[in-house]
């Protein structure tokens, strides 16, 4: 809780209207779009500049404040979760598109812009940004950049990371820094901007964002294959990039998320099949239909049972609704979603899908699987109702086995919704401790004072053990299983 | 403990479907006008979430206060991976805070909801009003009448001595099945020509209609006000009303009355006398524009080219996901001349008496749509629920525009008419 000098204190560097700490104000920013984590913070402050933001962290070092940074709260890991009585930092003030450099094909932003807006915004002079998260219709691009997200796109496009070429950054201390330029090579020392991306807060409070654009495609072709089994897809997959083709898009839904899928919106896909790819091509009108075709055929090849061809932008809508509808009818299945996240090497994909399978069959809980099989990052969806102690109990052993499959298959814990709360225990147990504490230094090097984010990828040392300290008493228990 | 009266709490399964995603947000007009999690459609499922698992009280300052800034648009639901039916939550709520008011409360808002429920009253009231127009007393009192005040005396519509019920209630013949049509009770008195231009077209399409004199309002203005009793009993008497007029369909032109008809069926679940016979009545309501476009028009369509847009109701493309049927019907008037509308679906703030209660937040968003309406270049534009109408005519009349809002319905018996003369 913070004391009423304090209190003024905040309200005087960024205006009283910014400040809310009634308990009833604050109720609603107490979760993200993680299932299952809720906790009051002890206030939330709505910056508006650099210099305010600056201000702020200043003040929280002096005091011994912890801030989150927060956008639209729809990160997928509780990274925006207040822990340990923290403040939470809006960045929704700051939600400016300040440039569009068509000579240098870059764009500078705030923060709080959502990535939609910018995608309109550049596509309407015929460039392209291509990383677009699930959420892009909601999120922003400083959460974009703190979760270094990726989208639909990352096997041909890359994800936030490739896009980011300059950031000015409020750090811990208070500092304003910037780093990188518009120059695509740029060497003049370490990268610290590639270092900031994806740190989830802990390092500093992007400001301005500096992103490249690319010419936008000029066509785009979308198909769509049925296949007997999940096999059979996933040699198809491998088949493209061998023969090779990159498509901009290489997307699967198993059976379990089709059958969800023909049952919500009764489009007309097969429920006996085993599982259905979506495959996009762009660029070059010929290139994106020949590659195209011969993704087709090699479906074909591999035992597909349909493949449909879109001829227009309109049919090709139609045939990603399958794919966008994946998550949505999953969710209305049961209460609670907790969305699993992790990648695997690309040639790994059906032993993951064949893992999860088994783990799903063992906790007797309804899994969906779909993802991005181009890139090996898996969306195995897990469904319950949180409520149900015995099903979150199951749960959480899936989704701590779930984990080990993957690393066991040499993949990640996380492939773009971040560790945050919910894989933080995870990091620690399954990291190269050398890497681990490498992190660590470099977390206490930056923030000294333990400001950002408590609580988030890793703790910092001391370790605390057993239940987190709560506000107020009115957090639920985190996902207790996953304490070692 | 949970901090709602059992009967009729915030239905649990609605508010444990909520997974938090936040794709609501950039939908619903008020999180867009102030940026704050709690005036957002996930921020407001909290806050219900909270009082109803006693985590705040129903008190809360900020709990009224978000339950009445909303605006009932349910542009969330449209936007709701996980289909959570936020009408249903929204108007218990309004329920329950409804109970709690003080009775001179509770008994100013039922008096104006109970003239809605008397069409004769109504009727009078309406001539009064009429009269009132004809005498040059409104225009007098519109010259002196005070900053907001001059604004609500503006937002009166213009009426007529009789109403729908005196032009076209009761049967007439037809071949090709039997239609009953809503007259309504804004509608009835405010919108006759709509309600004419209903009838109209359904006749002309060779159908038996039936609009019954005695008919009661369908009490979406109770329901969506938080009075479901009071709703449940007009949606009783409606029901009762087409049983003894047994028709196939029952068609109606205001998206708010069909939004609630449609789900008669749900308000009606828990009271075994009437379940089944609201759940036989919500199936055959459609509104009208989807009830036309499903059948083959005979006489067809006549092509007008003409500057035409449409905007979607919220209680339409929302409540009712009919998105795409009007926009076939004014396309195939328009031709060439129909345009696409920006943010076509986003609330014009009219919302009820929203932009009575709150007019500042009703004022910035039917800028928004009228701007938008001007950026299309259209000269008409097509406005399917009472509402909207009152809202955007009185906008357009505001800033002095040559733009007609007219009901769908009407655009099309226009030129129905025009192609028989």
């Amino acid at each position: 809780m913070l004391n009423s000098r304090q209190l003024q204190q905040l309200q005087t560097l960024v205006g009283t209207q910014h400040v809310l700490h009634e308990r009833d104000d604050l109720w609603v920013y107490g979760h993200d779009a993680t299932a299952m984590m809720r906790h009051l913070p002890a206030a939330v402050v709505s910056p508006g500049s650099a210099q305010e933001i600056a201000a702020v962290l200043q003040f929280a070092n002096q005091e011994g404040l912890k801030l989150v940074p927060r956008g639209s709260g729809t990160g997928l890991s509780g990274g925006s979760v207040a822990l340990e009585g923290a403040v939470v930092l809006s960045l929704l003030r700051l939600n400016k598109l300040i440039e569009i450099d068509r000579a240098n094909m870059t764009a500078l932003v705030e923060p709080g812009l959502i990535t939609a807006q910018l995608h309109q915004a550049v596509e309407a002079q015929g460039l392209f940004y291509p990383p677009d998260p699930g959420s892009m219709k909601v999120c922003t691009l400083g959460g974009n950049v703190a979760e270094n997200a990726g989208g639909l796109r990352g096997l041909k496009y890359g994800v936030t990371r490739d896009y980011v070429m300059g950031l000015e950054v409020v750090l811990p201390e208070g500092q304003v820094m910037w780093t990188g330029s518009k120059c695509p090579k740029d060497v003049a020392g370490y990268d610290l901007k590639q270092l900031l991306v994806g740190s989830e807060g802990t390092l500093g409070i992007f400001t301005r964002i500096l992103v490249k654009l690319l010419p936008k495609p000029r066509a785009k072709r979308t198909l769509l294959a049925v296949f007997p089994t999940m096999e059979a897809a996933a040699s198809t997959v491998a088949d493209i990039i061998a023969a090779p083709i990159i498509p901009a898009t290489l997307e699967f839904l198993d059976q379990i998320t089709l059958r969800c899928v023909e049952d919500f919106a009764h489009i007309g896909l097969p429920t006996d099949a085993g599982a259905i790819l979506l495959m996009e091509s762009d660029g070059h009108p010929e290139v994106a239909r020949s590659e195209a075709e011969e993704m087709g055929e090699l479906a074909r090849k591999n035992g597909a049972t349909q493949v449909t061809l879109a001829q227009n932008e309109e049919e090709g809508l139609q045939l990603a609704a399958a794919r966008r509808m994946a998550f949505p009818a999953l969710a209305r299945v049961r209460p609670t979603t907790v969305l699993e996240d992790v990648s695997v090497p690309r040639s790994r994909l059906v032993e993951m899908v064949q893992a999860v399978r088994r783990i799903a069959a063992a906790s007797g809980l309804m899994v969906g699987t779909f993802g991005h099989a181009g890139d090996g990052n898996l969306h195995p969806t897990i469904l319950l109702d949180e409520r149900d102690a015995d099903e979150v109990r199951r749960m959480e052993a899936a989704f701590e086995q779930i984990c080990q499959a993957a690393l066991e298959l040499g993949g990640s814990l996380t492939g773009e919704h971040g560790v945050g709360l919910l894989k933080r225990d995870f990091l620690e147990r399954f990291s190269d401790p050398g890497a681990l504490e490498m992190m660590r230094r470099f977390r206490s090097v930056m923030d000294p004072g333990q400001v950002l984010n408590p609580g988030k990828m890793f703790q910092q040392r001391p370790r605390r053990e057993g239940q987190l300290p709560v506000h107020g008493g009115q957090c639920q228990p985190l996902l207790e299983g996953l304490r070692p | 403990m949970s901090g709602f009266e059992e009967r009729d709490a915030p239905p649990q399964e609605q508010l444990n479907n909520c997974i938090r995603c936040g794709m609501c947000l950039p939908t619903c007009p008020t999180y867009v006008l102030t940026g704050k999690e709690r005036s957002s459609p996930r921020g407001r499922i909290s806050l219900i979430r909270a009082v109803s698992e006693g985590n705040m009280p129903i008190e809360s300052s900020v709990f009224e206060q978000e339950m009445g800034d909303c605006l009932g648009c349910l542009g969330c639901v449209t936007s709701c991976p996980a289909g959570v039916q936020y009408g249903q939550l929204l108007e218990s709520a309004r329920d329950q805070l409804w109970r709690r008011w003080p009775w001179w409360k509770r008994a100013l808002g039922s008096l104006v909801l109970a003239l809605f429920d008397r069409p004769r009253l109504l009727q009078w009231s309406t001539r009064a009003l009429f009269l009132y127009q004809k005498s040059g007393i409104s225009a007098l009192v519109g010259s002196l009448l005070p900053g907001k005040l001059r604004e609500f005396h503006r937002l009166l519509p213009l009426v007529q001595w009789n109403g729908s019920r005196q032009l076209v209630a009761g049967r007439t013949g037809g071949q090709r099945g039997r239609v009953g049509v809503l007259l309504g009770c804004v509608m009835d008195v405010v919108f006759v020509k709509e309600n004419v231009a209903t009838v109209n077209v359904l006749r002309r399409q060779g159908f038996q209609v039936e609009a019954p004199a005695e008919q009661p309002c369908c009490g979406a203005l109770h329901a969506h006000s938080g009075r479901l009793d009071w709703a449940r009993s007009q949606a009783r008497r409606m029901i009762e009303t087409f049983e003894k007029h047994p028709v196939d369909w029952i068609v109606v032109n205001s998206a708010g009355c069909g939004a609630l008809m449609k789900q008669y069926g749900h308000l009606l679940e828990d009271d075994p006398v009437w379940c089944d016979r609201a759940a036989s009545f919500s199936a055959r309501v459609r509104d009208v524009q989807e009830f036309l476009d499903q059948i083959d028009l005979n006489p067809p369509l006549p092509r007008q080219l003409q500057p035409l847009t449409y905007h979607d109701a919220c209680h339409l493309a929302h409540g009712q996901a009919v998105r795409q049927a009007p926009r076939r019907l004014l396309k195939q008037l328009a031709g060439e001349g129909y345009r696409e509308l920006a943010e076509a679906d986003l609330c014009c703030g009219s919302a009820g008496t929203y932009n009575v209660t709150h007019f500042e937040t009703a004022s910035r968003l039917l800028d928004r749509k009228l701007d938008a309406i001007v950026a299309s270049g259209a000269l008409r534009v097509g406005v399917a629920n009472p509402g909207c109408l009152l809202q955007i005519r009185y906008g357009l009349a505001r800033r002095g525009l040559k733009i007609e809002a007219e009901h769908p319905v009407f655009l099309l018996d226009e030129a129905w008419r025009k192609s028989e003369e």
